[in-house]
């Protein structure tokens, strides 16, 4: 079985250990960025598998993150699922218009969040 | 007697005549009463004037002398006849007698009789030769002639004047017929012959013949026959006067070639030609007065005036005043306007030019009446008056100054007005020019404007002040010109009103408007800044809920997340009792979510952008959704939740609704003490669901009601305190019903516990 790689994009350190902990437990090898230009620089290092975007995210939009992967060729089909503490449906209505996959409100259940994970990559796999 | 039958004879001469006429005259009345004789009857009779005059002559009147009165009255003449009269010693005298009404229409009617003796000739001859010298000296005096016809020998005597008359030298001898004859125009030959050879009947004839003289003039004369007879009726002699007629006849000729003149005018006249005899009757009906009454001639010829149908009988009194001043020759006035009536009964207006026509003597002969109808003028004048009239009372009584001037402005007639609000009379004035009337800042400016419309001849209109009394006013003139036909100016009409009011008013308006439009802008300024100001305060609101429920989830994210994997000993091997305080630390943390949804959500409704999205929920499982979220919390409390639900399906917003229950069972739970129970109870009634959530708590005292679904007020804190909360939970399942269009209650008392109750409709 391929290990799935997955990049974390989240600015709070302490949520940032936490998706790092719930992922590896889960089997995932993980990758964090604290905001877009880490992770744009993590992602041209490395493609990942999938994407944990939070989408309140300093200096550029999470959002924003996710139509330049959308736009550019070599990530357009790279699933993500954006994460967000606000509960509001026009923000995760937002969310999937720039392209997101699937959207989780914070906080998440520790227990079944790889299991949202790997759904998304069941019905968006990778071309 | 007053009147002349001969003219060109003075009254005098007349009465001479009479008086010794070679023929009985007298006047009688009808009853045979003799009133005057003249001396040949007297004589005849053999008594004197007086004595006859006197009234004490009778003479018995016989069936035939009845007969001949009778006719003279009716027919105005009787055929001669023979009778007798009383003589001096009682004797009959007969007599010839011919009688004749005389002047009918004045006064009682008199009777004028001629008469002549029928005895033996030597008795009458006798009686005739007593008078022969006086008739010389009357016939030389008087300038007439007299003549004599011996009809057996055909001789004929003429006195000395008859040959004068004649032309032809006098000579004693008597005249042959033919010699006679001779003398006579040849055109009234014929007629003199035939007269001659015919029997006088009545015995006394007057006829007017022409002779010619020998120096070829041709004269007139009125000759007048006698003719006596033979007791057997035969003709004896004939006695005459002659008179020379010729300047008279001169007279009428050119008078009859005037008056034929006169009566083509007259009968062409567009005037009533209505002439009367001296007694007042219709003598002459003519030019257009059949046109303007409507009665022809024949219809009304010899009526007396009064008796005329186009009279009202209203106007008989002036009309016998008229006749009165007529008679008595008093001037009548040449012009008299009167009222007659037309044939179909339409009432005439009648202009009478009256005027009376009367002989030498002074005797009126006529009376002519010449009508000029004036009704259409008179009823134009009339309507004119009216109209006029009219227009004044109208023009008193309007609220405006009203002027009217001629065509060159000059104002003619101004209404009361003036005089009670100008105090000033503008007639006589140029209706430009009011002068010192108008402000001098307007007057200027208002003279302009009028030397315009003048021109154009178009209708003035302009404001100006006009003095009324002490001050100005405001007003507005306006003034329309009347064209002739030919587009001439020929009067204008002129109002002014008084706006002053108006104007004041319209000021106060301007100013009213002006502060009304100031304020209303400053207080819009005002409201769009609050306005704003509270748009922001909401955004800012809502940026702050939504800042903050992102602020506080964070972290809470990972005290939860943490707290799970330690549970989950991913973290490494933990106690029993470390797994019990993260127990604590996770129920706490859960709570604390879900107040920071409530509140959020609470803000949400309240900037309206919370849209129920209702569709078809099966009761049954979305309660049991909502109660299974609990039954932990209750458990630990060992609270039983028990369920009674009437299966069905709403239309409702699925979130909401499990929001609303969620909030009201958490509710219960919280309040009701350890070993309670909540009971959740649905029911549809009518067309609504109605879901009740009963408790064993504490219950809620009444003075607390009104603020329980208030957000952020704590119910007796007191109480409240120990079991938390924000409060915020009934106020956002208030707000949600009532997105829905449903309504909250509750049922409580303290100690008795509580059920709080929403009521949704069914169909949405």
């Amino acid at each position: 079985m391929r290990i799935i790689r997955a990049l974390v994009v989240e600015d709070d350190l302490l949520n940032r250990r936490l998706f790092e902990i719930v992922l590896n437990r889960s089997g995932f090898r993980v990758t964090v960025a604290g905001d877009v230009p880490e992770a744009r620089a993590a992602i041209a290092r490395e493609l990942p598998d999938i994407v944990i975007l939070d989408v309140q995210l300093p200096v550029i939009d999470g959002l924003q993150f996710a139509r330049e992967l959308r736009a550019a060729p070599h990530t357009h089909a790279i699933p993500i699922v954006a994460v967000s503490a606000n509960a509001m449906t026009t923000h995760q209505e937002a969310a999937l218009q720039a392209g997101c996959n699937g959207y989780i409100t914070k906080p998440i259940d520790t227990r079944t969040f790889a299991d949202t994970l790997n759904a998304v990559l069941v019905t968006e796999p990778r071309a | 007697m007053d009147t002349s039958p001969l003219t060109g004879l003075s009254a005098a001469d007349a009465a001479l005549l009479v008086e010794h006429a070679p023929v009985g005259l007298f006047t009688c009345t009808p009853d045979g009463i003799i009133i005057h004789a003249n001396s040949a009857f007297s004589e005849m009779l053999g008594r004197s004037g007086d004595e006859i005059r006197s009234g004490r002559i009778h003479w018995t009147l016989r069936e035939a002398d009845r007969a001949a009165i009778a006719d003279s009255l009716q027919n105005g003449f009787a055929a001669p006849f023979e009778t007798v009269l009383p003589g001096r010693n009682g004797a009959d005298i007969p007599v010839r007698m011919s009688l004749r009404l005389l002047n009918p229409a004045s006064g009682a009617p008199r009777i004028g009789g001629s008469v002549t003796d029928l005895r033996p000739r030597d008795e009458s001859d006798g009686a005739r030769s007593l008078s022969g010298e006086r008739l010389r000296l009357l016939e030389r005096s008087a300038g007439f002639a007299s003549w004599e016809w011996d009809v057996q020998s055909g001789l004929v005597g003429w006195s000395p004047e008859m040959f004068d008359i004649v032309g032809r030298p006098e000579r004693d001898s008597w005249l042959t017929f033919a010699e006679v004859l001779d003398c006579v125009h040849p055109e009234d030959r014929g007629r003199f012959i035939e007269r001659a050879n015919r029997p006088s009947n009545p015995a006394t004839s007057t006829q007017e013949y022409r002779v010619v003289r020998p120096d070829g003039e041709v004269r007139w004369l009125l000759l007048y026959g006698y003719t006596i007879g033979e007791p057997s009726g035969a003709r004896r002699r004939v006695l005459g006067l002659a008179i020379d007629i010729t300047d008279r006849k001169r007279a009428e000729d050119a008078l009859e070639a005037v008056t034929r003149t006169l009566d083509q005018h007259l009968y062409s006249s567009p005037l009533a030609v209505i002439e009367f005899t001296p007694d007042f009757r219709v003598r002459r009906w003519s030019g257009d007065a059949f046109r303007i009454f409507g009665w022809n001639a024949a219809e009304v010829i010899g009526m007396h005036l009064t008796e005329l149908p186009c009279m009202q009988t209203e106007d008989l009194p002036l009309m016998s005043q008229f006749v009165d001043d007529v008679l008595c020759g008093l001037p009548q006035s040449r012009v008299v306007p009167a009222r007659n009536l037309s044939r179909d009964g339409r009432l005439l207006h009648i202009e009478w030019y009256n005027s009376t026509l009367r002989d030498p003597g002074g005797s009126l002969r006529s009376v002519l009446c010449l009508g000029l109808d004036v009704t259409l003028n008179q009823e134009a004048l009339e309507a004119l008056e009216r109209s006029e009239a009219q227009f004044r009372q109208l023009a008193d009584a309007l609220p405006q100054l009203v002027w009217t001037a001629d065509a060159d402005g000059i104002v003619d007639y101004c209404n009361s007005r003036w005089t009670t609000e100008v105090r000033s009379d503008p007639r006589g004035r140029h209706a430009w020019d009011w002068g010192l009337l108008v402000h001098p800042e307007d007057a200027e400016l208002c003279a302009e404007r009028w030397r315009r419309c003048v021109e154009t001849s178009r209708e003035f209109t302009g404001e100006y002040r006009l003095r009324c009394g002490p001050e100005y006013r405001w007003h507005l003139a306006r003034a329309v010109p009347l064209h002739d036909t030919q587009g001439h100016i020929v009067k204008w009409f002129g109002t002014s009103t008084d706006i002053e009011n108006q104007k004041v008013s319209e000021a106060g308006l301007r100013d009213a408007q002006s502060r009304l439009e100031h304020l209303v802008v400053r207080r819009t300024a005002e409201l769009e800044q609050q306005r704003d100001a509270a748009e922001r305060a909401n955004r800012a609101k809502s940026e702050f809920l939504a800042n903050m429920s992102h602020e506080l989830r964070t972290p809470l994210n990972a005290i939860i997340g943490f707290s799970e994997l330690m549970q989950d000993g991913a973290l490494g091997p933990v106690t029993h009792e470390q797994h019990q305080a993260l127990d604590d630390v996770l129920s706490s943390s859960r709570h604390l979510l879900q107040l920071i949804s409530n509140v959020l959500d609470v803000a949400k409704v309240e900037s309206g952008k919370m849209v129920p999205r209702p569709e078809e929920i099966s009761l049954a499982r979305s309660i049991a959704d909502a109660v299974n979220l609990l039954t932990p919390l209750a458990a630990q409390k060992q609270i039983a939740i028990e369920v009674d639900v009437e299966p069905g399906e709403l239309a409702t917003d699925p979130v909401m609704f499990k929001q609303i229950l969620y909030n009201y069972l958490s509710n219960a739970i919280k309040f009701t003490p350890a070993g309670g129970r909540v009971r959740v109870r649905g029911r549809f009634r009518g067309s609504n669901f109605e879901l009740e959530v009963s408790d064993t708590g504490p219950g809620i005292a009444p003075e607390h009601l009104s603020q329980l679904f208030k957000p952020f007020e704590q119910v007796n804190t007191g109480i409240a305190k120990p079991f938390g909360g924000t409060g915020l939970g009934l106020a956002l399942v208030k707000r949600l019903t009532e997105l829905q269009g449903g309504t909250v209650d509750v049922v409580t008392a303290p100690g008795r516990g509580s059920s709080f109750r929403v009521r949704l409709p069914r169909l949405m």
